[in-house]
């Protein structure tokens, strides 16, 4: 506890310089299993989270603390995701069969606990994304899309998403395929559109991480960060990790401006190693993981 | 002979066209490392980069696997600064690109002297996060052990990453523990046991390495095996040792040969052996069928070998070329080379280096020397190397010829063409020499815990030492000592004891070194000495231990690090001792040596990286035994980006001394972690050494400091005017380059006090009026100039002068 308290002395006394302040950050799942990658759903209501190498998928209900375990299956942790009302979970799981991987989409409805399988057993097949309603993902990199719920009274999004493909981002907007590489060629990882859906925030690997508008006319270089999210269409948050080649020997959380202006640190601890945030959209929350297996969940404050 | 080609060609083609298929399979290939940045390895003695090897392989097998039909995804394919990626970043892009397979390509390092190859994946030994990724793992390591040459151990070594480094616990290597999927990062063999080094300069023999893994992935993903195979092996001569350290209980235990034309037929495929000492040829996919070698290589005899190519594997024919017995041998240099003006020790040991076999005894014969002196001979293993020292030792101040006439012959008895003549010439001794001392006269600020050092022109007659060698504290009694070394090398003479229990503090000692100390020729010192020193006054400030040695697992041997260089592997190490210990019943004992007369730097790695903290205001400190090799010491830290060489100081000392540097002397801003220990030669630092490391530790101010920096001043010598001594005080508020000199009244520079790189703090320097020759000054007027220049602002220089005054 003392530790926590003086974290947050740290973490205020930088943060309150830039108008931005820690309310908490508070670790809520701590376990001798070791849990990572946590995620939001849309409402903030819950959190999915996995093992080492994304092994298995639980689900936490931040109300009443009460945690559920979706499948022990491999890879069921890498980028699941939830329907908008937060009431299914939509993910992918690997399985070898004569050593050659194939993959398969499942859902699960969190209120009937009823499964249905989406795609089963197919070469190169992406992560699920909800987009505007629908499931959407990539087989063998041509783009598939299901209506998965009935639409709500929400404002449609924009019918628009990213991935990597062939090591280059990819936007898929209203069934076209556009292919960027906006640096060159090179390795291009974590792409991720901006809330509004105007801009992509991606790292190119060795480079640094960027954002670009969807043509790919780079529009801000935030530097150095990591597996980067964005917290609203003004800020990203990221992780800037080190290692010495071999492990990863500290890595801290970091927010960054949209225009790669400003830089503020959000953990700043020495014996704590934090990675891979995620944002809760528009709602000034943050999840992480730390490498010891501990997932804390963050509230700022921002003027 | 272009159709034939042409024909091989369209052939091979077509066997690929029928052989097995990799459509559908994507793998993501990541060499290891990359820019020859701070975690790249490098073997100074082959030129071999570990980021250079890496990629190679990777780009070889990317090129495999895609001509048949695979989807690669490389994490890199050149070798610059931003190659070196995060692990992070690396198994994202396995992870975004959705491969079916990761690979990390690596070789390895450890003692210098090992050679196998190592397959690591996610998990425990039996418990493995992804058993896919162990399953890979057997099957890789078995082809590269079956494809390997010279191996040192057995046994798979097929390893959990969570079993195999148990320190980091579950963490894990850092490149595996992101992955989505089953991982494995091979270590195909050691680079820094030199003949593998070798032979990892040689391209082909990475590319084959390659079309290990290549059909590694074909028996792994259960495919058709390839239909063509590959013809590869090593040229040895059976005569000769490699002039490096090679496993005597391995095929490396014989030479390889350079520059041999290999020719594969039918086909007239003609493959030119390199330069690099390691023996090596390759063809590649090559049609099954039978085959024949041939092999012409210069003073060899010509030799071939039957062969028979197999679909999907390597035929090797590990060739031993027998030596043309009817060539005439000759010298191919002597070392040490003497003229009148650079002459050699009275013992000195002269090596010489044959090209060839010798018979020992037709050489021994045919050796006179003039003026005659009786001397002794001996042979290296491979009778090609000649030591010759006098059974007594040689006349001083004299002219020597030696000469090895033409009666020295061969193994297969033919003789040298010509005789070999080299003259050397002695040194001139009317007495013994005491070249250096540890402490120096006149030293203050002694540790308690010193080791006494004297370093004389000659070995000494060990029956003299006995009383003529005395320690005696300020009322003159006799101080008891203990832990007497005698050696001997290049015909020096050396003597280090140390007290037999600390010394007191603040107080003044004498050593007393008699006029009849006699060398083992029976020369004396030409006068009696002493040297005066006094011990620090207050005990040295300990802080908080973050480092205690008692085990040193997680620190690299020192030619583990990409940044050692210049070294001798072999006698290059960094081991747990119990010879000289602070706390604790261990201490971390580093030994080395240099190839070259600068240059050389050795860095000792802690890959625990532990952390330092971020107090500006404390100091981070270590017990080392120095060894007076006036060589530098430094800290290395990692701040928050990037690295920091923070100096510590030149190694002039001998014992235990706790060294601080302070913090802000480290580099960016926020916490940082510790990292190495490195020694960096200097030119006129020792060649060789061996210091003891003890007790790391973290020296934080005791309540809030004030103005804890004080500017840099320097006090007028007290007493002044002086007799004998006068002492020197100054304060430095950074570490910084000090000189201090004395001039006389006609600007002539009488004395050079100080001049060396010395870290922040207060200093006192004691000086004895002597000259720079060791002369008593004449009693007058003189001026000093005390002048300093910051190490991290050169242009800040500040002087300051004043008088002293000497009386009779």
């Amino acid at each position: 506890m003392k530790k926590i308290l003086i974290l947050l002395l740290l973490l205020c006394e930088v943060a309150v310089s830039q108008n931005i302040t820690v309310l908490s950050n508070k670790k809520i799942l701590s376990s001798d299993l070791e849990f990572y990658y946590p995620h939001f759903s849309p409402d903030g209501k819950k959190i999915a989270y996995t093992n080492q190498n994304f092994i298995g998928l639980y689900i936490l209900n931040l109300k009443n603390k009460k945690t559920v375990q979706i499948t022990d299956k491999q890879g069921a942790g890498y980028n699941p995701a939830f329907s908008n009302d937060g009431s299914t979970i939509y993910f992918r799981w690997n399985e070898y069969d004569g050593l050659k991987k194939y993959s398969s989409i499942y859902s699960k409805n969190l209120k009937n606990n009823q499964i249905s399988v989406i795609e089963s057993k197919r070469k190169n097949l992406s992560p699920p994304r909800i987009i505007n309603n629908k499931l959407a993902y990539t087989i063998n990199n041509n783009e598939i899309k299901k209506q998965i719920t009935k639409a709500d009274n929400s404002v449609p999004e924009k019918d628009i998403w990213a991935c990597i493909e062939k090591q280059q981002i990819v936007i898929y907007e209203n069934g076209n395929k556009k292919v960027l590489a906006p640096k060159g060629n090179g390795n291009y990882i974590w792409p991720e559109l901006s809330p509004d859906k105007t801009k992509i925030l991606f790292t190119f690997a060795g480079h640094g991480t960027f954002i670009s508008d969807l043509s790919g006319n780079t529009i801000a270089d935030l530097g150095y960060l990591n597996a980067s999210k964005w917290l609203n269409n003004n800020w990203v948050v990221g992780m800037k990790d080190h290692d010495n080649g071999k492990i990863v020997t500290d890595s801290d959380i970091y927010m960054v401006s949209a225009d790669g202006q400003k830089s503020i640190q959000l953990t700043h601890t020495d014996n704590i190693i934090e990675m891979y945030p995620d944002c809760l959209t528009n709602n000034s929350k943050i999840v992480y993981h730390t490498i010891d297996g501990n997932i804390y969940l963050m509230t700022l404050k921002i003027d | 002979m272009k159709k034939i080609f042409t024909i091989i060609i369209a052939f091979l083609l077509a066997l690929q066209l029928f052989s097995q298929d990799f459509t559908g399979i994507s793998i993501c290939i990541n060499p290891g490392h990359g820019g020859h940045d701070g975690d790249d390895r490098y073997i100074e003695e082959t030129g071999f980069w570990e980021s250079e090897g890496n990629l190679t392989k990777g780009l070889y097998l990317r090129d495999i696997l895609e001509s048949y039909g695979a989807t690669i995804v490389m994490s890199r394919v050149t070798n610059t600064t931003a190659d070196d990626l995060p692990l992070s970043q690396i198994s994202q892009i396995a992870n975004d690109n959705n491969v079916d397979f990761f690979q990390a390509i690596h070789s390895n390092g450890f003692d210098g002297v090992s050679n196998y190859p190592l397959m690591l994946f996610r998990g425990y030994d039996n418990a493995p996060i992804f058993p896919e990724a162990k399953e890979m793992g057997h099957i890789m390591w078995n082809m590269l052990w079956n494809n390997g040459n010279g191996w040192t151990q057995g046994g798979e070594k097929n390893r959990g990453d969570w079993s195999f480094y148990p320190q980091w616990g579950t963490q894990g290597l850092g490149v595996l523990r992101g992955l989505e999927m089953p991982g494995v990062l091979s270590e195909g063999s050691f680079h820094d046991y030199i003949p593998e080094s070798w032979r990892l300069q040689n391209l082909d023999y990475r590319k084959h390495e390659s079309w290990v893994f290549a059909r590694s992935f074909v028996k792994y993903f259960t495919l058709d095996t390839f239909n063509i195979g590959n013809v590869a092996g090593i040229i040895r001569d059976p005569f000769t040792a490699p002039d490096y350290y090679s496993d005597p209980n391995t095929l490396d235990a014989d030479a390889p040969i350079d520059t041999v034309t290999v020719t594969l037929n039918p086909g007239n495929l003609v493959y030119q052996v390199d330069t690099m000492h390691n023996g090596y040829f390759f063809f590649d996919s090559i049609a099954p069928g039978d085959y024949m070698l041939t092999y012409n290589a210069r003073n060899f005899y010509f030799d071939s070998t039957m062969i028979t190519v197999f679909p999907n594997q390597t035929s090797f024919d590990n060739k031993y070329l027998q030596i043309d017995t009817t060539i005439a041998p000759q010298v191919l240099y002597h070392s040490p080379v003497s003229s009148e003006g650079d002459s050699v020790a009275l013992n000195q040991v002269f090596k010489i280096y044959f090209n060839y076999t010798m018979d020992e005894s037709s050489v021994d014969s045919a050796i006179s020397i003039n003026p005659d002196a009786n001397l002794e001979f001996s042979w290296d293993n491979e009778s090609r190397v000649l030591a010759i020292k006098p059974q007594t030792i040689y006349i001083d101040g004299m002219h020597y010829t030696i000469t090895i006439s033409t009666a020295a012959m061969q193994i297969w008895n033919v003789p040298m063409q010509t005789p070999y003549v080299f003259d050397f010439y002695t040194k001139k001794r009317t007495h013994l020499v005491l070249e250096d001392t540890y402490p120096k006269e006149g030293l203050e600020e002694v540790s308690p815990g010193l080791q006494f050092r004297l370093y004389f022109d000659a070995p000494l007659d060990e029956s003299t030492i006995a009383g003529n060698i005395v320690l005696y504290n300020a009322n003159n009694d006799i101080v008891t000592t203990a832990g007497e070394i005698i050696s001997e090398e290049n015909g020096k003479g050396y003597y280090f004891f140390e007290p037999e229990s600390e010394l007191e503090l603040n107080s003044y000692y004498k050593l007393a070194i008699s006029e009849s100390l006699t060398d083992a020729y029976g020369i004396t010192l030409n006068n009696n000495k002493e040297i005066n020193f006094k011990t620090i006054a207050e005990p040295y400030e300990t802080g908080t231990v973050f480092i205690d040695f008692e085990n040193i697992s997680s620190w690299w041997d020192p030619d583990g690090s990409g940044s050692t260089t210049g070294t001798l592997d072999e006698f290059t190490t960094f081991t747990s001792s119990s010879d000289y210990v602070i706390g604790g019943s261990y201490s971390a004992k580093l030994n080395y040596a240099f190839e070259n007369e600068s240059g050389g730097v050795v860095r000792t790695h802690n890959t625990a990286t532990p952390s330092v903290g971020s107090n500006q205001n404390s100091k981070i400190g270590f017990w080392v035994f120095g060894d007076m090799s006036y060589n530098i010491l430094e800290y290395w830290f990692y701040p928050s980006s990037g690295y920091s060489p923070v100096y510590v100081d030149t190694i002039n000392w001998a014992g235990w001394e706790l060294k601080y540097i302070p913090f802000s002397d480290i580099t960016g801003s926020g916490p940082a972690r510790f990292t190495s220990l490195v020694v960096i030669q200097t030119e006129k630092g020792a060649k060789t050494g061996t210091m003891y490391f003890d007790n790391g530790q973290i020296l934080s101010p005791v309540g809030i400091a004030e103005n804890t920096q004080p500017e840099l001043f320097m006090k007028p010598n007290y007493p002044n005017p002086f007799n004998t001594f006068t002492t020197f005080n100054y304060n430095l508020p950074y570490s910084a380059q000090v000189n201090l000199l004395v001039y006389n009244l006609l600007g002539q520079p009488v004395a050079v006090l100080i001049n060396k790189k010395m870290i922040k703090g207060n200093h006192n320097y004691v000086w004895n009026a002597k000259g720079n020759n060791g002369e008593n000054l004449k009693p007058g007027i003189y001026i000093y100039k005390f002048e300093t220049i910051p190490l991290n602002d050169k242009s800040n220089i500040k002087i300051e002068t004043g008088n002293c005054v000497l009386m009779k």
